[in-house]
Parts: structure tokens; sequence; C-alpha cells
């Protein structure tokens, strides 16, 4: 039988699952590695789930363990992608402007954000969710200033990457 | 419009996961095995404690054995009797740091909190061993002069100088390859996530 407690973890963590897909998307970058960065998350998750009480957002609270056990917790290599290199992208990236649909950018946006490192990939990663200085900040450990530094730098590489 | 902003609004529209996990396999991973960082040190070093102290108690525990017999016949017993004292204090002290550490990693802290604990946690298995090396590399020392005065009573013979100098280098080569293996270790589990930290640290330096 299910507690109270799990009933409403897997209510909330069923409406926001895709912040979790997204963050497995850009930390990873094949099926199988996807399928168990996502369950390592669950496992933080739900182990963490009786010290959330409430006086933050589900989601807010679950991009900071995803994000977590992306970048500390999660241990199996990420694959390289050796043959995908800045050239590569910078050609395909060409010819798409010309044919500019959203799939198109998004295809190549996740290129260029698995090219990051693990904490550049969060930066931009909130940056793109759309969240405050304030929050970025608080999720990394940092102060604004230093958020504001670093994020600034990782959406240079990340610029150079997409438009070299 | 920046570049950026462009690529901003592609991700804002991306299609929600088409593979949505149910309640259901949500409930099953829940429930499944981590296989965290945080618990591989864990377990390694759980693992090294056993180890380390079931070979010491083998060593040193076992009435009438060879060694505490040697003991005895080098007039070593108050001596090693105060050491294995000692050595259990330290011994429940590590253990304590060992269950503090790793009761206090959270994954809930953010990100750079979370890992400086990993790495401190890190650090206390780190002179956890460094101390089983000393010690054992000392009691070793110990035990060597104890035999070459008894056994040969006059110690300035050429031929005992000879005998603890090899015994002291071959001490040395092994205390030196159980030293390598750690850092291999924990240097292959642990790479990761020092990239990673070291990334979150020169943040510090700017301001």
């Amino acid at each position: 039988m299910q507690t109270e407690l799990e009933a409403n973890f897997l209510t909330d963590f069923e409406q926001n699952q895709n912040i979790v897909h997204k963050v497995c998307r850009i930390y990873t970058h094949h099926k199988e590695a996807h399928n168990d960065l996502f369950q390592e998350i669950t496992i933080q998750l739900w182990k963490a789930y009786p010290k959330f009480r409430g006086d933050a957002k589900f989601s807010t609270w679950m991009y900071r363990v995803a994000l977590n056990t992306a970048i500390s917790l999660y241990r199996k290599s990420t694959r390289q992608i050796k043959t995908q290199d800045i050239s590569d992208v910078a050609y395909k990236l060409k010819s798409v402007d010309y044919d500019d649909t959203e799939e198109a950018q998004l295809k190549l946006l996740y290129k260029a954000i698995r090219r990051l490192n693990d904490i550049d990939k969060a930066l931009v990663f909130l940056y793109l969710e759309d969240k405050p200085y304030k929050e970025i900040a608080v999720t990394l450990g940092l102060s604004e200033v230093n958020a504001r530094v670093k994020m600034n730098r990782a959406k240079d590489k990340l610029k150079k990457i997409l438009n070299p | 419009m920046d570049l950026l902003e462009k690529y901003k609004k592609a991700w804002e529209n991306q299609p929600e996961e088409t593979n949505k996990v149910s309640k259901v396999d949500i409930y099953k991973m829940a429930q499944a095995k981590s296989s965290s960082i945080v618990k591989w040190i864990f377990i390694i070093g759980i693992l090294e404690f056993v180890i380390l102290n079931a070979s010491s108690f083998i060593f040193m525990d076992s009435k009438n054995s060879k060694a505490d017999n040697l003991i005895r016949e080098v007039n070593l017993v108050t001596f090693f009797d105060i050491y294995i004292a000692l050595n259990y204090v330290v011994v429940a002290y590590f253990l304590y740091q060992f269950y503090k550490n790793y009761k206090n990693i959270c994954v809930i802290d953010d990100t750079k909190t979370l890992m400086s604990k990993i790495i401190k946690t890190r650090k206390t298995v780190k002179y956890y061993v460094a101390y089983n090396l000393l010690s054992g590399g000392f009691v070793f020392l110990i035990l060597t002069f104890g035999m070459a005065t008894h056994t040969f009573n006059d110690f300035s013979t050429q031929k005992t100088v000879g005998v603890v100098a090899i015994l002291v280098v071959v001490a040395i080569i092994v205390l030196g390859l159980i030293w390598l293996f750690y850092q291999l270790l924990y240097g292959i589990l642990l790479k990761k996530l020092h990239t990673n930290y070291k990334e979150l640290a020169t943040l510090d330096e700017l301001k």
C-alpha cells in the first residue's frame, strides 16, 4: 500500500518529469545513459523528498536535485562525442540558417550544449529555462555577481559553438 | 535579435518528452539501488576499514600465534598493549567521522556545498588510509629493530644492518604499492567531480 507521502511524490514527479528528461538529455549522449541518469535522479529525489516541505515550488527543488545528481553524484562516463567536432556543427549550422525550423534549431542547441562542461551546462540550462539569477546563484552555491559572470562566459562559449 | 534568444525560443517551444514515465515506473525506479559516487566512496571506505582491521586482527590478536610469541620474545608486550588500545581509539574516531560525513551529504544542498562535502568525505578516507599505512610502517620498524637487537644482541654487526635495511626497503615498497592502489581507485572515482569542483571553485577568485 502506498503512503500519502509516496502518492504525493508520484503525482508531483509525474507532472514535472519533463525537467528531469531535459537534464538527462543535456548530460548524456545516448538512450541507455539517459535512462540510467533518469533513474539515479529519481532515487535521489525520492530519498530527499521527506525533506521537501513545500516552502519552495516542487519544480524549483527538482531542478536542484536533478542538476546536483548529474554534476556531483552521477559517476558513469558520459561517452564523448568525438566524431562530432566543432567544425562539423558549424557546417551543419550554416545549412540550417536558411532552413530555420525550430526543430532543427533545437537539435543544434542540444548538440552545442552537450559540448560544454558540466557547470556551464547547468548555467545554460537554467538560462534557457528562464530562471532568475537569484535562483541560479542559490542552486549552484554562487554569489549572484559570480553567477552573472559565469553565465556570460558560458553563453559566450555556447554562442561560439553555435556560430564560430 | 541576439543569437541565443532565437535558440531560447526554440527551447521554450520544444515538445514534451514523448516517452513519459508512468507513476508505476517512477515508483519502481525510486526503490532501486543508487549507484552515486557518495555511495561508492562509502562502500570502499567500509571495505578498507574491514580489510585493514581484519588483517591486523589476524596479525595481532590470535593468542599464541607466531606474532604473539615474537612480541613476547622481544619484550614488546607493553608497547603492543598500548598500541592496540590507542589504535582502537583512533579507529573509533574515524568510524564516527565516516558516519558523520556520510550523513551530512545532502542532495538538496547547493551544488558547490554538495561537492565540497563529497570531497571532504573522500579526504577522511584518505587520512584513514594514511594513518593505517603509517602505523603499519611504524609497528613494522619497531618489530624489526626489536628482533634485530634481540636476535643478534650486537646490533652493529654488518649482517644485522644489512637484514634490517632489506626489510625496510621491502616495507617501503609494499606500503608504496598500497598507497598507489588507493590513489588510482579514488582517482578514477573522483576525476569527474574534481574537474567540476575546480570549475566552480575558480569563481571565488573573481571577487
